[in-house]
Formats: structure tokens, C-alpha cells, sequence
């Protein structure tokens, strides 16, 4: 199972170029679309601490708020190992 | 020499500025030692010198370095660039391609790529494209300047800048000094904070600035919207859509497109504060309401709220420079028809200077002029 969750809404920019990101990576992830889907919604919150804006993302024992290529690169090495 | 504290110091200043060098080690008694001796008329380690002409020590190497005597000397900086930009968004980027395509030594500097482009969904005014997404436009950027091999250091902030000497120096958050023999501020713009008790602690817990991202968060939620103009009737509208009840809450009357105010209006979720200002914002973990007074009777109530959108339009990214450049009223950088500021060599362009009507192409039309500026300069300075 993908190990990364990645919480966004259908118009955001930013949510788009981390999937776009992700998929050039070859990493796996599954997305909810928290406009529609109250409880990823809920989740989301719930997790990052009351957090209400997207992208968030979860990975490993981490949570994410927004899309900072060189911050989730470094994450993503520590999750998923080197060559990530 | 070893147990010297000031070689080491003098070691760490040359490797923090970037200066190439190469160490010779000496000990008393030594033939190292009695050239250096032969060399600098000197006897206390570290001697520093340029080939064969002698610095001094430590102080004197700080010294020359503060004066610009060693930067101006190119082959003493370990990369000395034609042009350094900093700003990745569409004035930056388009600045970027124009430059690597004179095949200048260029370096791009920015915390992100796309800028202001990111906070909207789509654009239908940009040449070529009825409608393109926004992350698609940035995408397209992003590719046709990396056909050129543009190198970038992204994710970075520039902190500060020295214009003095010929020479400009970059320095960025990570420590890093950059060198180059003319610069390009492409920095732009950000969104304007109401500077009140509450909005940086709950920022995305509740407080927002971009409307088209986060709005579909809040289905169901009664918010608020600050401003009166396009940006927060805008976001007003993305709200309208899924909120139970909207408060829009303006300094002035409302001014905007009148089809977009009308359409405001009509909605019944709408309710409208004008001539009132935001005091504070409540909340502990997330945001719970915000506190308005009116301008007219002083009176402040509290609008119980999950969410606040400011749109109280944008602030230009001078900061770096308010104190060297010319800015106007606004903070804008003020540039000439070659996007030249005050000082020889230093180019600005988009959204962070003076040039009228904020859009991608005009920033994007502003950056390849101020890349064709700086070829100019160069070439001058031959
Ligand atoms: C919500 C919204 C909707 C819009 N809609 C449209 C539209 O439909 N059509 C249109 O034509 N225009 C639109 N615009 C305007 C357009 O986005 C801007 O005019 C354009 O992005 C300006 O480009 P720029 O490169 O000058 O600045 P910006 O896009 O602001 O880019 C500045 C860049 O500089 C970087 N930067 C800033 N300071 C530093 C620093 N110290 N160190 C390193 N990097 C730094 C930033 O990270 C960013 O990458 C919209 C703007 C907004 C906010």
C-alpha cells in the first residue's frame, strides 16, 4: 500500500504540481479530494492539528502542510530511503 | 600553522565568500617559513596573499574583502556569474531564458517557481492559450527554460545583498554568497497581512490568502472575507458556493467589477460590513471569530467564523533593497523604460517594480527586457 497520503482540493495549483512531482518520481500515494470527501476532510485536520489549507501531506510518521520541493525531497529520502 | 586560531579564521572567510585559495603549511624554522618571511617581510602566520602580492593577515584579508579589492578580482571568486536572477515567477523565468539563450553564465535564485501564478486556478488572458491551468502555464515555463540548462538554486531565500562594488554579491538563507557582474530582481509580490493579534499564529488553521485553493475546505462553515475590492469579491464567490454564510468585511465601499459586485450582492449567504475595520482574530488551535470595529460608531463585534480570507490586495517583495534602491510610495522599485534602477548593472523587473498593470505577460514581456538590458550593459562593460 502507498505508504504517502496526500490531501487537496480540485482548483489548487499547488496540489496539481505535487502530483505531477509525485508521478515523475514514480511514487506511489493516494489522494482525497477534501472538497468532496468530509471525512478525509475530518482527517486531514485531525492530523495535522487543525490545519484548513491544502496540500497536506502524510508521510511515514510526518505530516506536511503546503508544497516545498526541496523540503519534501529531503522527507521523502528519510521515508522511503535513498534514490526516492 | 597548526594552534593558530587566525588561519583558521582566515580559512573559514574565504570559504564562506567563496574565494578559491590553497594553503601552504608552515612551522618555525621551515623553508615554508622563511619564504613567507621572504615574501611578506612578515612573521606571524597567517600571511595571505593574491600570486605573489601580499594581503596581509586576517584583518587586512576582512579589509580588502569590505573594500571590494578582492571581489573585483574575478579569477579569485570561485564562480563569477554574467547575471544572477532572483525570482522564479514569470518575470524571472522569462528573464531566465533570455539570458541563457545569449548563452550568458547565468544563476536563477527562488524560493519557488510559478510565484503569484500559483495562488490562481486558471488564466484565459495569456497569449496563445483561451484557457490554461495555472500549474500547466508554470509547467510550460519551467520546460522551455530548462531546455537551456538553466542553473537554479530553488527553495531559497535571498537575504541580503551588496551592491557596492562592481561586483554584486548574493547571499541566500543557507549561508551561501553568490557573485555576479549584474543582477535582476524579479522578487514580485505577496499577498498584504492585516497585521492584527491572531493572523500569523492561525495561519491555515483558519486564516487564508488564496481563495481558489482553500475555499472548497470550508463546505458547510460559516467565514469572513477582508477587503473590497475584485480579489476579496472573488473569493466571496468561491465561497458562496459551499459556505452557510459569508461576511464581507471592508475598510472602504466595496469597488470592483460591477457584474462581480452585483452578483455579491445578490447572494443571499452575503453579508456586507463596509467602513469597518479587523481588530483581531480569535482562536487557540483554529480560528473562531474575528473581531470588527465600525469607523463610524466604534462599536467592535465579534463574528463567530471558521475562516478568515484576506484579500487586502498585495505588497511588493523590495524589501532587499528599500534602502538602496529608489522605491515609489507603494514600495514598487522605480525603473526606467530598461528596467535599470539607480545603480549601473542592476536590473528589476515585474510585478516588484513600477511598471503599470500586473499581469504574467507583461511581467513575462518586463524580464525578457530587462535580460536584453543587462546583455547591453555587459557588452559595455568589455
Ligand atoms: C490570485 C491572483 C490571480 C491572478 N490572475 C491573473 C490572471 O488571470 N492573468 C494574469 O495575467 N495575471 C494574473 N495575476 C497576476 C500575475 O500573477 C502577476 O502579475 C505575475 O505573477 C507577476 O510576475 P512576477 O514574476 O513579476 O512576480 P511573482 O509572480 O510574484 O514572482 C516572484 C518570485 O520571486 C520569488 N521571491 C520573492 N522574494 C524572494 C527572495 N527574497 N528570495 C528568493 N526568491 C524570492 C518568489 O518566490 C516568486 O517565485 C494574478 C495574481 C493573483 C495573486
Amino acid at each position: 500500500m502507498a505508504k504517502i497520503k496526500i490531501y487537496t482540493s480540485p482548483k489548487c495549483p499547488h496540489c496539481k504540481m505535487l502530483k505531477e512531482f509525485l508521478s515523475k518520481k514514480k511514487i506511489d500515494y493516494i489522494a482525497y479530494d477534501v472538497a468532496t470527501d468530509k471525512e478525509a476532510l475530518k482527517e486531514m485536520i485531525n492530523i495535522s492539528d487543525g490545519v484548513r489549507s491544502v496540500p497536506v501531506i502524510s508521510l511515514c510518521d510526518k505530516v506536511i502542510v503546503g508544497f516545498n520541493q526541496g523540503s519534501l525531497e529531503e522527507e521523502l529520502t528519510k521515508c522511503l530511503g535513498t534514490g526516492a | 600553522m597548526e594552534g593558530c586560531p587566525f588561519c583558521i579564521k582566515a580559512k573559514s572567510f574565504l570559504m564562506e565568500k567563496g574565494i578559491r585559495f590553497s594553503e601552504i603549511k608552515v612551522h618555525p624554522g621551515s623553508k615554508e617559513w622563511a619564504q613567507m618571511q621572504q615574501k611578506t617581510g612578515m612573521r606571524i602566520p597567517p600571511q595571505i596573499l593574491d600570486g605573489d602580492e601580499p594581503i596581509g593577515n586576517y584583518s587586512d584579508l576582512v579589509n580588502a574583502y569590505a573594500t571590494g579589492k578582492l571581489t573585483e578580482k574575478p579569477g579569485l571568486i570561485s564562480t563569477l556569474y554574467d547575471v544572477i536572477i532572483i525570482g522564479g515567477g514569470p518575470a524571472g523565468l522569462s528573464a531566465a531564458l533570455y539570458a541563457a539563450r545569449k548563452i550568458l553564465k547565468t544563476l536563477l535564485i527562488s524560493q519557488d517557481i510559478g510565484g503569484q501564478v500559483i495562488y490562481t486556478y486558471d488564466l484565459n488572458n495569456y497569449l496563445g492559450f483561451s484557457q490554461i491551468e495555472a500549474a500547466d502555464l508554470i509547467a510550460k515555463f519551467k520546460e522551455h527554460v530548462e531546455k537551456y540548462g538553466l542553473e537554479k538554486q530553488v527553495g531559497k531565500k535571498v537575504t541580503s545583498l551588496d551592491l557596492t562594488g562592481k561586483i554584486k554579491k548574493v547571499t541566500s538563507d543557507d549561508g551561501k554568497t553568490y557573485f555576479s557582474k549584474s543582477l535582476i530582481i524579479a522578487t514580485g509580490k505577496r499577498p498584504r497581512p492585516l497585521n492584527v493579534p491572531g493572523e500569523r499564529e492561525l495561519i491555515g488553521k483558519g486564516v487564508a490568502y488564496c481563495s481558489t485553493c482553500d475555499a472548497p475546505l470550508f463546505g458547510g462553515a460559516d467565514v469572513a472575507v477582508i477587503g473590497g475590492g475584485n480579489s476579496a469579491l472573488e473569493a466571496v464567490l468561491d465561497l458562496d458556493k459551499v459556505a452557510n454564510k459569508i461576511y464581507m468585511v471592508s475598510l472602504t465601499e466595496l469597488t470592483g467589477d460591477p457584474i462581480t459586485m452585483d452578483k455579491v450582492k445578490k447572494s443571499s449567504k452575503v453579508k456586507i460590513y463596509t467602513q469597518y475595520d479587523v481588530t483581531r482574530i480569535i482562536g487557540s488551535s483554529s480560528v473562531e471569530g474575528v473581531e470588527i470595529k465600525s469607523l463610524n460608531t466604534g462599536e467592535i463585534q465579534k463574528l463567530d467564523v471558521e475562516g478568515v480570507f484576506i484579500e487586502i490586495g498585495l505588497l511588493p517583495n523590495s524589501d532587499l533593497v528599500i534602502d538602496i534602491l529608489s522605491t515609489n510610495k507603494f514600495g514598487e522599485i522605480l525603473i526606467d523604460n530598461m528596467c535599470k534602477t539607480g545603480i549601473a548593472g542592476v536590473f528589476a523587473c515585474g510585478d516588484v517594480t513600477n511598471v503599470p498593470f500586473k499581469q504574467v505577460i507583461i511581467a513575462a514581456g518586463d524580464g525578457a527586457k530587462a535580460s536584453l538590458a543587462a546583455y547591453n550593459y555587459l557588452i559595455s562593460q568589455r
